[in-house]
């Protein structure tokens, strides 16, 4: 997954709630899904193409106290996103 | 975005003159004595009332609203009574072609109800080849807004009101889009198209969950509320009109998608506005973005569901997490 960069799939409606955490209608089963607060925090660089390492960064800065497994976190969080359809990766522009 | 009509928006449609006389100028270029008209969506009928008064060889008035039993009424003792069929009921019970379909079965905006989906069945089933289906082409218009009426009466209340802090019930307001009057004085950007709907792919139109487009606007130095929306139709070629904020207060009004916080507009400064519209159950929902060189806003139409009973808040984890609601 290193470079690939990463980005919200548009038909994806959110919301960041007053909380800070967020909520998703899904694309295609129309539920509704809720992230805490550090998914929020990485959805909302989602909006973009944005690579793990970036991602990761953001969750480092945001949550000073992450654990140390807060790379895999992220991982284990944008694959989460990907298989749900929530995100796809993009190609790099030229 | 959804909801239905009575006589009393029936009769605001009627009024809106720009409107009314579009819908005749383009009638009066089709209908001969061997056109047949349906008026899909009739409402009291007025279309078909039209219809009949150009010498339409047969037309038939479609409404599942109570509205149309008026049309009873209406039409009594017209010369050509005996070629006007009145239908209260579904389009898609009637089983017939027609030369001409015209309808207007939008909102503010072309997102209401099952406009698509019922346009979509007419057109397919009941359009003659050749026949004419009205209107033809739609185009959704955005541009920023300065809407201090609007801000003052739904959001500054809450702002400084002790003892609590109301930010929930502010995030909540800002992510219900209004219906609101624009003027082209209060615009804070350029106008730009943003979504255009070719109404001969309805079933394409109709099969899509969700319509998105953007455009890239320029600012105009002031604060920006929110992103107005609005749209532009075009009957048949030449023959159109738009609801844009020129006019005054037309029957279809404009929507707001109001920012949590205002924008501050420069002068120039490009701003690119993205709106995504998805069908949910029987409405509409909206998503909405607006990214200029100084700052950027962002909402969406969906319900809190902490607040709206549809769930429970995600708990609280030091790793990200989705949970289902």
């Amino acid at each position: 997954m290193n470079g690939t960069r990463y980005q919200r799939n548009p038909e994806a409606f959110s919301r960041t709630l007053p909380s800070g955490e967020a909520v998703i209608l899904h694309p295609d089963s129309d539920e509704y899904l809720g992230l805490n607060e550090v998914g929020a925090v990485i959805w909302a660089q989602l909006d973009r193409p944005t690579t793990l390492e970036a991602l990761i960064s953001v969750v480092a800065e945001a949550f000073p106290d992450a654990s140390e497994s807060a790379r895999h976190d992220v991982e284990r969080f944008v694959d989460d996103l990907n298989q749900r359809n929530l995100t796809r990766a993009v190609q790099p522009t030229s | 975005m959804s909801g239905s009509y009575n006589i009393h928006n029936f009769g605001a449609m009627i009024g809106d003159r720009v409107r009314r006389v579009a819908f005749e100028r383009a009638m009066s270029e089709v209908i001969t004595e061997r056109t047949t008209v349906l008026d899909l969506g009739a409402g009291t009928g007025w279309f078909a009332l039209h219809a009949l008064a150009l010498g339409a060889k047969r037309v038939v008035a479609v409404e599942r609203l109570p509205a149309i039993r008026h049309l009873h009424a209406l039409a009594e003792g017209h010369p050509r009574r005996d070629r006007l069929q009145i239908v209260e009921g579904d389009s898609s019970e009637l089983d017939e072609e027609f030369d001409l379909i015209v309808s207007d079965l939008r909102g503010s905006t072309p997102f209401f109800g099952d406009h698509f989906t019922v346009a979509a069945d007419a057109r397919r089933r009941l359009l003659a080849t050749d026949g004419v289906m009205m209107p033809q082409h739609d185009k959704v218009h955005v541009a920023l807004v300065e809407n201090q009426g609007w801000w003052r009466r739904q959001v500054e209340p809450w702002l400084d009101a002790p003892p609590v802090d109301h930010r929930v019930l502010i995030e909540q307001i800002t992510s219900t889009p209004a219906r609101i009057s624009v003027s082209t004085a209060q615009l804070r950007s350029t106008a730009g198209s943003a979504i255009a709907l070719d109404y001969a792919e309805l079933d394409e139109l109709a099969e899509r969950r969700t319509h998105s487009g953007h455009a890239e606007l320029r600012g105009r130095s002031g604060t920006a509320h929110g992103v107005a929306v609005w749209f532009s139709t075009v009957l048949i070629n030449g023959v159109g009109f738009d609801n844009g904020p020129a006019r005054t207060d037309p029957t279809y009004g404009r929507t707001l998608l109001p920012f949590t916080t205002p924008l501050e507009v420069a002068e120039g400064e490009t701003i690119d506005v993205r709106i995504d519209v998805r069908r949910h159950g029987g409405s509409w929902l909206w998503q909405w973005s607006a990214t200029a060189e100084h700052g950027n806003r962002q909402g969406a139409s969906l319900p809190d569901p902490s607040t709206s009973g549809s769930g429970s808040s995600p708990a609280r984890a030091a790793a990200p997490g989705i949970m289902g609601r």
